[in-house]
C-alpha cells in the first residue's frame, strides 16, 4: 500500500527526527511502566507485610469493641450503660478473687479466664453475616485472658484513716508489662464507731501471671487467628484431635520454656503443646490458642465469640461487605486490611503514601509531557514539510489522505516510540530490583487499658510491635505495559493530527508560497 | 476573497467545448489596507483544446498566480473561470481535488518532489489516491518512466538524479493520470540552456502524442516563440496577444 510505503520512507530517511520524536513518546511510556512497577511493588510488599495481620483468607475482622473514654476519670465509668451491664456479666462469670473468705496462711492456686477489650457475642451472629452478600466465608473466634493466682495469703495490718460508715478500696501490688506479678485489691466497708485501724502486711506471697488465650475454629485454619503457616515448629490443630491441643507463640515459648510436647495447665486442664507458632509483625499475637469449643466450655462462655473473621467473595467487594456489616450488625466495628495498613509507618508507610498520592500524577504528567514533546515535533517536522503538502494536494490528494498519510506517520513514531519506552522502563525495573532497594515498616505497639482494673477485664490481645525490612521488588504487569503503548499510540495520533490538519487545510497555492 | 462553496452533484465530465479555458473577469488580490496586491486585473481570456499557449511576462507581472488559477491550487477574488464548462469558483475542494487529480497536470520550476520518495515513488504518488491497484500503478509507473527516458532510475531518489532528470520525473508525475491538461511554471527555469532546450522539445512531443493543452510559463523568447499563442501579463493585465503561425490543433483524447 503506497500510504504505509511513504510513511516507512519518510520514518526512515528522516531518521534523526524519527528518533528525537519516538524518545519523546517514550519518556512517558517509560514513566507509567515504571511508576506502575514500583507501585506494584509496593503493593506486594504490604500485602506480604499485612498478611499475617488478617490471616491468608481473612478480609476483615468484626468486634464489638468496648468504647473507652481517653478524657481520663474512671475506665468503667466512661463505658455506656449497657456495656457495663454485660461486662460486669462476663466479669462476674469470673471476677477477681474473693479473698475475704481467706484466711491468713491459706494457699491459693486458681485461673481466672475474662474477657478482653471487645464484648462478646453469640456465633449465631455468624450464619447471619454469612448470609451476607459477597461473603466467601466466616469463622469465630475468643480471646480471654488467663490470670493465674497463686500463693499464701499474708497476714494483712492496716494503717489507715477513714470515714465511718463508708466503702473503701485498698489496692496492693502491681507492675508494669504483659504480665503483672504480685498486684490485687478488694473493697471492705468499715462499720460506724471506726475511725482508725493500723496493721501490718506479712507472712505470705501471692504472684499472679497473665496470658492471652485465643479458641479458634480449627475446622477454617485459613480463617484463624494462628494459620497452619505460622508453624515454626510442631503442627497445626487436626479438628480430629484431643480437644486440649494448644499451639503457643514463639515469644510465650521462649519465656515459659516450653517446647513441642510441653504440658500446659489452663482453667483447671492440661493442653499438650503441639505447635509453636511465629508472632506475626502488626498481628495479633495470643499466648497460647486452642480450639474454640474447648476454651468456650473451660470459661462458660458457651456459643460466645469475640470476633469474627469474614473471607469476601473477591477484592472488590470488601468495601461493600464492610459496610453492610457496620450497618447491620450493631456496636460493631469492621476492621480491613486497608483499616490495618494504617498501622504500618516507617519509610513503607511514607513510599505507600507518596505513590498512592503521587504515583497516578506522575503517569499523567508523564504522558501529558510525551503528548506535547511529541506534538511539538510533529509540528515543527510537518511546518518543514508545507511545500511538500502543497505538491500533494497538487497533484489531487485530499485534506483527508494529507492527514491520513501525516497520522500514519506518527502511528509508525508512536509505535517505535512505545516499544522503546517498555525498553527503558523495563530496564529501569531491573536498575532498581538491582539495588535491591529495602524499605522499613514499622507497627508500633498498641496501648494495654487493663491497669487499672487488674482482675478484671481489658486488655486486649498483644500488638505484635517492632519493624522489619522488606524487601521493594517491582514488577511490570503484561497489562500496564499494554495499556502504556496503546496510551503511546493515541499519543501519537493525536500529535500526528494536531499536526497535519492546519498545514491540510492551506490551499496548495499558499503551501506551495511557503519558504523552506 | 471567494468563499468555499457547498459541493455541487458530481456529473459526469462534460464533452470538451471549444474552449478548454474561459476566463471571464478574473482577479486576485492579496492582503488588504497598505499590503494590498492586486496580482491579477480583470483578466479574460480562453485557451482552447490541444494549444500550446505561452504566457510571458516580468517578475511579478501576475504569471504564476494566472497559472495556479487555472490549475485550481487557488481561488479568485473575483471572476469566473470555467474549465471544461466546470466553474471553478463554485466548486468544494473535494471536487477540485478530484479535478487536480484527473484533468490537470503541473510542472513546477523547482520540480517540488518528494525527497524521501523515489522517482517511481514520486510518480506513484499521483496515482495513489484514484482507484487504480498497486500491481495496475506499478505498470503505469513503468510505462511512465519509459516514456520520460528514465527506464531503469526508478529506485533513485531525488537527491541522486540531475535536475534534468527531476523534472522528467516531475513531467513523468504530470502524466500520471492521463490529464487534459498540463500547466507548466517555467519548467527548464532551473536547467541550463542545453538542458532546458531538450526538456522543452521532449515536453512539446509529449503534448503532441497526447494532444494536451498545454500552458506554459516562461520568461524565454525563444521558448515563448515555439507556442502558438503568446499571452503577456503586466502589472496583473493581459497586455498582448500575438498569434504565432502555427495552425491550432484539434485535441483528440487518446484511446
Amino acid at each position: 500500500m503506497f500510504f504505509v510505503k511513504y510513511a516507512f520512507s519518510e520514518l526512515r530517511r528522516r531518521r534523526g527526527r524519527t528518533i528525537l520524536t519516538a524518545l519523546g513518546i517514550a519518556v512517558g511510556v517509560a514513566v507509567v511502566v515504571m511508576v506502575s512497577g514500583l507501585t506494584t511493588g509496593l503493593n506486594n510488599a504490604q500485602a506480604k507485610v499485612l498478611k499475617p495481620l488478617t490471616g491468608v483468607g481473612t478480609d476483615m475482622s468484626v468486634t464489638r469493641p468496648l468504647k473507652i473514654s481517653t478524657s481520663g476519670g474512671s475506665a468503667f465509668a466512661s463505658l455506656a450503660p449497657s456495656e457495663r451491664r454485660q461486662l460486669r456479666n462476663e466479669a462476674g462469670r469470673s471476677s477477681g478473687f474473693n479473698f475475704s473468705s481467706l484466711k491468713p496462711g491459706a494457699k491459693i492456686d486458681t485461673d481466672t479466664l475474662a474477657p478482653g477489650a471487645n464484648l462478646t457475642f453469640s456465633s449465631g451472629e455468624l450464619s447471619k453475616l454469612s448470609k451476607i452478600s459477597g461473603v466467601q466465608a466466616v469463622a469465630g473466634s475468643l480471646t480471654l485472658t488467663d490470670r493465674h493466682i497463686s500463693g499464701t495469703i499474708p497476714k494483712i495490718s492496716i494503717h489507715q484513716t477513714y470515714t465511718p460508715g463508708s466503702t473503701h478500696h485498698f489496692s496492693f501490688g502491681g507492675g508494669t508489662g504483659r504480665r503483672r506479678r504480685g498486684g490485687g485489691s478488694f473493697a471492705y466497708f468499715v462499720p460506724g464507731g471506726y475511725s482508725k485501724a493500723s496493721g501490718s502486711f506479712g507472712g505470705g506471697a501471692i504472684s499472679t501471671t497473665s496470658s492471652t488465650i485465643t479458641g479458634i475454629d480449627a475446622s477454617k485454619p485459613s480463617l484463624a487467628q494462628v494459620t497452619p503457616s505460622q508453624i515454626v515448629k510442631g503442627s497445626y490443630f487436626t479438628t480430629s484431635g484431643s480437644a486440649y491441643q494448644a499451639v503457643v507463640s514463639q515469644a510465650y515459648a521462649n519465656s515459659d520454656s516450653l517446647k513441642v510436647g510441653s504440658k500446659l495447665t489452663i482453667g483447671g486442664k492440661t493442653f499438650t503443646v503441639i505447635g509453636v507458632a511465629s508472632s506475626p509483625l502488626g498481628g495479633t499475637a495470643s499466648d497460647v490458642y486452642v480450639k474454640l469449643a474447648t476454651l468456650q466450655d473451660l470459661a462458660g462462655y458457651k456459643g460466645q465469640i469475640d470476633t469474627a473473621e469474614v473471607q469476601a467473595s473477591s477484592a472488590g467487594q470488601v468495601g461493600s461487605v464492610s459496610s453492610t456489616i457496620s450497618k447491620s450488625f450493631a456496636s460493631s466495628s469492621v476492621t480491613t486490611a486497608s483499616d490495618l495498613a494504617g498501622r504500618v509507618t516507617g519509610s513503607l508507610g511514607d513510599a505507600k503514601n507518596l505513590t498512592h498520592n503521587l504515583g497516578g500524577a506522575l503517569e499523567i504528567v508523564g504522558l501529558v509531557a510525551a503528548v506535547l514533546l511529541a506534538t511539538l515535533l510533529m509540528l515543527s517536522s510537518v511546518a518543514r514539510r508545507v511545500r511538500e503538502i502543497g505538491t500533494l494536494k497538487a497533484v489531487g490528494w485530499s485534506r483527508f489522505q494529507v492527514v491520513r498519510q501525516i497520522c500514519s506517520e506518527a502511528l509508525g513514531q508512536g509505535i517505535l516510540g512505545g516499544v522503546l519506552g517498555v525498553i527503558i522502563g523495563l530496564v529501569g525495573i531491573a536498575v532498581l530490583n538491582a539495588v535491591g532497594w529495602t524499605l522499613k515498616a514499622t507497627v508500633p505497639a498498641a496501648s494495654s487499658s487493663g491497669g487499672a482494673f487488674g482482675f478484671g477485664a481489658l486488655s486486649q490481645s498483644a500488638i505484635t510491635a517492632g519493624t522489619t525490612a522488606v524487601k521493594i521488588t517491582a514488577v511490570a504487569s503484561v497489562a500496564l505495559v499494554a495499556v502504556a503503548v496503546a496510551l503511546a499510540l493515541l499519543a501519537s495520533l493525536i500529535a500526528g493530527a494536531v499536526a497535519s490538519f492546519r498545514a491540510a487545510r492551506l490551499r496548495p497555492a499558499a503551501a506551495l508560497r511557503t519558504i523552506e | 476573497m471567494a468563499q468555499e462553496t457547498p459541493v455541487q452533484a458530481s456529473a459526469p465530465a462534460p464533452e470538451l467545448k471549444e474552449s478548454v479555458y474561459e476566463l471571464t473577469a478574473v482577479s486576485k488580490v492579496y492582503g488588504s489596507g497598505n499590503t494590498m496586491v492586486r496580482a491579477l486585473d480583470e483578466i479574460d481570456m480562453t485557451v482552447a483544446p490541444g494549444e500550446f499557449v505561452a504566457i510571458i511576462g516580468a517578475s511579478g507581472s501576475g504569471k504564476t498566480t494566472l497559472l495556479q488559477l487555472l490549475g485550481a491550487l487557488d481561488r479568485p477574488t473575483s471572476g469566473r473561470i470555467l474549465l471544461g464548462g466546470q466553474d471553478l469558483t463554485k466548486l468544494g475542494e473535494r471536487e477540485l481535488s478530484r479535478l487536480r487529480r484527473e484533468e490537470i497536470g503541473f510542472v513546477f520550476q523547482q520540480f517540488n518532489l518528494i525527497p524521501t520518495l523515489t522517482a517511481a515513488g514520486n510518480i506513484e504518488a499521483a496515482l495513489a489516491t484514484g482507484d487504480g491497484s498497486a500491481r495496475q500503478n506499478g505498470d503505469r509507473v513503468a510505462e511512465l518512466l519509459d516514456v520520460v527516458g528514465l527506464t531503469g532510475r526508478g529506485h533513485h531518489l531525488p537527491s541522486q538524479l540531475s535536475g534534468g532528470e527531476q523534472q522528467r520525473v516531475a513531467i513523468a508525475r504530470s502524466l500520471a493520470n492521463d490529464p487534459s491538461v498540463l500547466l507548466a511554471d517555467e519548467p527548464t527555469g532551473n536547467l541550463d540552456t542545453t538542458t532546458g532546450e531538450e526538456l522543452l522539445a521532449e515536453l512539446e512531443r509529449l503534448v503532441a502524442e497526447r494532444h494536451l493543452t498545454l500552458v506554459l510559463i516562461t520568461h524565454e523568447p525563444a521558448i515563448a516563440a515555439a507556442a502558438q499563442r503568446t499571452i503577456r501579463l503586466q502589472d496583473g493585465r493581459i497586455v498582448d496577444e500575438p498569434v504565432a503561425a502555427k495552425p491550432r490543433r484539434t485535441r483528440r483524447k487518446p484511446a
